[in-house]
């Protein structure tokens, strides 16, 4: 673990090195902003979500021990970011009114993409596949989706998935099958018309 | 869809590679054999392959500016803080400080009126009005034989 250039990295950061916590930041930004974004659907929250991340590892790194890899950490603190969001996102909405919709980003998913009339047909297909799939992820329970992502999308194994989010290797096993069981119910039509 | 089949939990962690290598022969071989088992696993493939291939985002022409003003708004909230810092040097005088307040707010309340509005030096003088009383004549009582004197003269 020691070998991870990032934690060389973070280590610096931690003794007070600003200019490592700014190569930290140009490395991963991109990464934990795509993260986010999967996660909420929504391009500006996304982008407020990652930029929390990042203060909160600088907040952190003078505590910081090199206990995992640091990919596995940062992506620690950017899904506890995610579901504290949507979770105070949810009771505010909540609070506000039972029948407003809850701004997670569901119906506002909108790949960014060029004029899709300047694509050829395959391209199409797969914007709109993006748009299926991404729409059926946000339908899914948070922690199902945060387990999905990180095992999918990040190659994360199970039990840093686990050590992710707080829970046992059996519970992750649990969240991924669900989770794909779920995404498979609500893409089952487009699959049946696809075939 | 309904996992009517008691292998078909365990077609994630044999996606994912996580099971033990004799458990995953087994599903190999389960999926040769059943439809249902292989559907799943089919379809499973198919979305991981789509959430893999979800084309990436770049981050916004603002992304890093916003960034990092956010940051140095924390920077100088974080300063101005240390101004008051309470961390090291200062911890055994502002403990010593709260003990002493903590030690004379005791005192006071100890000394502090009771429910009726009176201080225990009260409730004594209270008890004992009638001695008081006698005491002031007692110790004017040669003011009053004098007085007496003059007036039997």
């Amino acid at each position: 673990m020691q070998t991870d250039p990032d934690i060389q990295i973070m280590l610096r950061c931690r003794d007070g090195d600003e200019e490592a916590f700014r190569i930290l930041f140009v490395r991963h930004k991109k990464k934990v902003i795509n993260f986010c974004y999967r996660f909420c659907s929504d391009r500006s929250v996304a982008e407020d979500l990652a930029q929390e991340v990042f203060l909160r590892i600088y907040r952190a790194a003078p505590k910081y021990k090199p206990t995992a890899g640091f990919r596995t950490w940062l992506f620690t603190i950017a899904t506890n970011v995610c579901l504290n969001e949507t979770r105070r996102r949810r009771k505010q909405a909540g609070t506000i009114s039972l029948d407003a919709p809850i701004d997670i980003g569901k119906g506002e998913i909108q790949p960014d993409i060029e004029d899709p009339e300047r694509l050829p047909d395959d391209q199409i297909l797969d914007r709109e596949q993006e748009v299926h799939l991404q729409s059926a992820l946000s339908e899914l329970p948070d922690r199902q989706r945060a387990a999905l992502l990180l095992r999918i999308t990040h190659d994360f194994s199970y039990s840093e998935i686990a050590g992710q989010l707080g829970c046992s290797e059996n519970t992750v096993k649990t969240l991924i099958h669900r989770g794909r069981m779920g995404l498979s119910d609500k893409l089952m039509p487009y699959f049946k018309g696809r075939q | 869809m309904k996992t009517k089949c008691k292998y078909a939990k365990q077609i994630s962690p044999f996606i994912d590679g996580e099971l033990p290598a004799r458990d995953a022969g087994r599903i190999r071989r389960h999926l040769a054999s059943c439809d249902h088992c292989r559907g799943i696993y089919e379809r499973f493939r198919a979305m991981d392959e789509q959430m893999t291939r979800m084309p990436s985002i770049e981050p916004s022409d603002g992304f890093d500016r916003a960034f990092w003003r956010k940051f140095d708004a924390r920077e100088n909230e974080k300063r101005w803080w240390s101004r008051w810092d309470l961390s090291s040097a200062w911890q055994p005088a502002l403990a010593a400080a709260a003990a002493i307040i903590l030690f004379a707010g005791l005192l006071l309340y100890d000394r502090a009126p009771d429910g009726n509005g009176l201080t225990a030096e009260d409730v004594v003088i209270a008890e004992n009005l009638e001695l008081l009383e006698d005491y002031d004549l007692v110790r004017h009582l040669d003011l009053l034989e004098e007085w007496e004197g003059r007036t039997d003269a």
